[in-house]
C-alpha cells in the first residue's frame, strides 16, 4: 500500500478512536485526555495488537512509523508552544509563601524519591550504555512533572480556578512546568553529552544563555507583535506565518544546542507577550487543529511504543507497582505535607496534592524523549506510561472524594488577599 | 525564620539526600548492553526452520532491552518474537510456537551468548524445539550493527 495511503488511514483511524474513547471517558467525569491517552495505548500492540495482529499489522506497518513519528513531533512542537504561550508570569506573583515552598516541594520530593528508586531499578531495567547519573536524574524528572494544561481544565471543569485551592494549584503547577522543562533541559544535555562533540559545560552554557536570550532580547524585541496585532484588530494570515517561523527557529536553536526542540517551542511562548486577547486568538486559531488533530497522534505514537506484553511475569509487574506508588507518595505526598504545612487545611492541602499528582501529557512527552534518548528502556517506558495514565485518571475521582469527605467545603472559598486568582 | 525553616526541611534536605543517592550510585552495574538492530550472519535455517513462519528469511534480529529482559524480533518476514532473559552473557529465550504440518510445536527454546569486549558484539547460539528430540537444533550467529538513536 503506498505511504500516503496507509498514513491518511492511521490518521483516521487514530482520530476516531481517541473521539469515541475520549467520548466514554467523559461520560464516566474523566477529563477527555484520559481517554485519548488510553485510546492511544489500545490501537498500539498492548491491545489492538495483541487481539488482532494482522489488522494492526495492516494499519501501522513498521515502516510507515516514521511518517507518523514525524507529524506527532510537529504537533507536540505546536502544543508545547501553545503550553508556553498559555504560562502567565502573573500567576507567580504574590501567590505567597504557600505557593513557593508547596512548589518547590511537589518537585524536590518527587525528584528525590524517583531519583531513590533508581537505584533499584538501575541494575534491573538499564543497561551499561546508560550511566546511573543521567538514569536517576531522568527518573526524577518524570516523576516530579505536573501536567499544567490537563490541571487547568480539571480546575475549570470543576469550577475551582476562582478558589484560594486554584490559585495556589495554578501557581504551584506554573512553577513545575517551568522547573521541569528546564531540569529535562539539563538532564537532555548531561546524557547527551557523550554523544555530542562539545563538553556538558558549554551545552549547559549555551542553555542558560538561550534562556537569557529569550529573556532579555527576544522578549522585548516581540513586544511590536502586540502593536501589529492591535493594528489590525486580528491575528493576520502574515502574523501567524511569522510566529510559526519564530516557533521553529526557537525549536530549531534547543535542538541544535543538544537540548531538546520541544524546549525551544515552549521557551518562545513563554516568552510571548501575554497580551490577553492577542494570547486568546492565537491559540483559539491553534488549539482545535493541535487538540483534535495532532495530540491523538502524539497518544498513538506514545501508544505504538507501549508494549504492556514486556511487562511479563509478577516482577515486572512488582516494580510497575513501585513506581506508580513512588509517583504518588512523592507528587501527592510532598505537595499535601508542603500545603498543610504553609497554613491550608487538611481537605485544601489534600486536593492540592490530588492536582499536582496529574502527570497527564506532559509526562508522556518527558518519557519519549527519555525513550529516544535510550535512558529509559522499553519496559520501564510502559511502566511509567500506565503511571502517567492512572495518576491523571485518578484525579477527578479523588477530588469528588474529598469534598464528599469535607464537612466545612473549605474548597469553595473566595481568594483572599495575597493570592492572585487568575482570570 | 519558621518560613526559612520549613523550606530547608522540605527542601533542602531532599536535595542533601540526592546528592547522597547520585553519589551511591556510581558503584552500580547494569546488565551489559545488547539493544538494537543485529545482522544475521547467514539465514537462519535447519531441520526445523520450516516449522517456524518465515523463520528461514529472516535477515535481522532487533533487541528491544530492558535491563536482564529482552524482546527479540526476527525480522522482516519472520512474526518471531520472544523474551529472553540476560543472565551475565548468556541469553535465555523461549516462546511457545504452534504445530504446523509435520512439526510438533510447543516450546521453541533460544540459548546464545554474546562476545566478551567484542567490537562489534556477536551473539551466537541455537533455537531447538524443546518437545522435539529428534529435531536439530538450529544455529544463530549475529553480530550488532552500529546504534543510531532517534535525535
Amino acid at each position: 500500500v503506498n505511504s500516503l495511503l496507509t498514513l491518511l488511514m492511521q490518521i483516521a483511524a487514530i482520530i476516531l478512536v481517541a473521539r469515541v474513547v475520549g467520548y466514554v471517558f467523559k461520560r464516566f467525569n474523566q477529563p477527555q485526555v484520559v481517554g485519548e491517552m488510553a485510546a492511544g495505548i489500545m490501537l498500539g500492540p498492548s491491545l489492538l495488537g495483541w487481539a488482532a495482529p494482522d489488522l494492526y499489522t495492516f494499519i501501522f506497518p513498521p515502516e510507515s512509523f516514521a511518517f507518523l513519528t514525524v507529524l506527532s513531533q510537529v504537533g507536540m512542537l505546536l502544543f508545547m508552544f501553545l503550553v508556553g504561550l498559555e504560562f502567565d508570569p502573573k500567576l507567580l506573583r504574590g501567590s505567597g509563601h504557600t505557593a513557593v515552598v508547596t512548589s518547590h516541594v511537589s518537585i524536590v520530593v518527587p525528584f528525590v524519591l524517583g531519583a531513590a528508586l533508581a537505584l533499584l531499578l538501575y541494575p534491573r531495567l538499564s543497561d551499561d550504555s546508560v550511566s546511573f547519573t543521567g538514569f536517576a536524574l531522568f527518573m526524577g524528572a518524570a516523576m516530579s512533572v505536573t501536567a499544567f494544561p490537563v490541571l487547568a481544565r480539571i480546575l475549570a471543569e470543576q469550577n475551582l480556578t476562582h478558589t484560594r485551592l486554584g490559585a495556589v494549584t495554578l501557581a504551584c503547577a506554573a512553577v513545575d512546568d517551568i522547573t521541569a522543562w528546564t531540569i529535562l533541559a539539563f538532564v537532555v544535555s548531561v546524557v547527551r553529552g557523550a554523544e555530542l562533540a562539545r563538553p556538558l559545560w558549554a551545552t549547559i552554557g549555551a542553555t542558560a544563555a538561550f534562556v537569557l536570550v529569550m529573556l532579555f532580547v527576544v522578549r522585548p524585541a516581540l513586544r511590536p507583535i502586540i502593536r501589529y496585532y492591535r493594528h489590525y484588530g486580528w491575528v493576520t494570515q502574515n502574523l501567524m506565518g511569522a510566529m510559526l517561523i519564530l516557533v521553529l527557529l526557537s525549536a530549531l536553536t534547543t535542538e541544535w544546542l543538544g537540548i531538546h526542540a520541544l524546549f525551544g517551542a515552549f521557551a518562545l511562548g513563554a516568552a510571548l507577550p501575554k497580551d490577553p486577547q492577542f494570547v486568546r486568538e492565537l491559540s483559539g486559531k491553534l488549539e482545535d487543529l493541535v487538540v483534535v488533530f495532532f495530540l491523538p497522534l502524539y497518544f498513538a505514537y506514545t501508544g505504538l511504543r507501549t508494549h504492556i506484553g514486556l511487562l511479563a511475569g509478577t516482577e515486572m509487574w512488582l516494580y510497575t507497582a513501585l513506581v506508580l506508588t513512588v509517583a504518588v507518595a512523592g507528587k501527592l505526598g510532598g505537595s499535601t505535607v508542603a500545603a498543610r504545612a504553609t497554613g491550608l487545611s487538611w481537605s485544601e492541602a489534600t486536593a492540592l496534592g490530588v492536582l499536582m499528582n496529574t502527570r497527564g501529557l506532559m509526562g508522556l512527552v518527558i518519557l519519549s524523549v527519555g525513550l529516544d534518548l535510550g535512558v529509559v528502556s522499553p519496559a520501564l517506558f510502559t511502566m511509567m506510561v500506565l503511571m502517567a495514565l492512572v495518576t491523571t485518571a485518578m484525579t477527578t475521582p479523588l477530588l469528588a472524594w474529598i469534598h464528599q469527605a469535607s464537612a466545612e467545603q473549605p474548597a469553595t472559598r473566595r481568594v483572599p488577599r495575597g493570592i492572585t486568582a487568575p482570570t | 525564620m519558621r518560613s526559612l525553616l520549613l523550606y530547608f526541611g522540605l527542601v533542602g534536605a531532599p536535595l542533601l539526600l540526592l546528592l547522597g543517592i547520585l553519589r551511591s550510585g556510581e558503584g552500580l552495574r547494569a546488565p551489559r548492553s545488547i539493544g538494537g538492530e543485529w545482522q544475521l550472519a547467514a539465514p537462519v535455517s535447519g531441520p526445523i526452520s520450516h516449522c517456524l513462519s518465515g523463520i528461514d528469511s529472516a535477515r535481522t534480529l532487533v533487541v528491544a532491552q530492558s535491563g536482564r529482559w529482552a524482546e527479540l524480533s526476527l525480522g522482516p518476514r519472520s512474526d518471531l518474537t520472544m523474551i529472553a532473559v540476560l543472565e551475565g552473557s548468556r541469553l535465555v529465550g523461549r516462546v511457545e510456537s504452534r504445530p504446523v504440518m509435520g512439526c510438533p510445536g510447543g516450546p521453541l527454546e533460544l540459548s546464545a551468548s554474546v562476545n566478551e569486549g567484542g567490537d562489534p558484539l556477536e551473539l551466537t547460539g541455537t533455537f531447538a524445539l524443546a518437545r522435539c528430540a529428534e529435531c536439530a537444533p538450529v544455529a544463530i550467529v549475529a553480530s550488532r550493527l552500529p546504534r543510531t538513536r532517534l535525535p
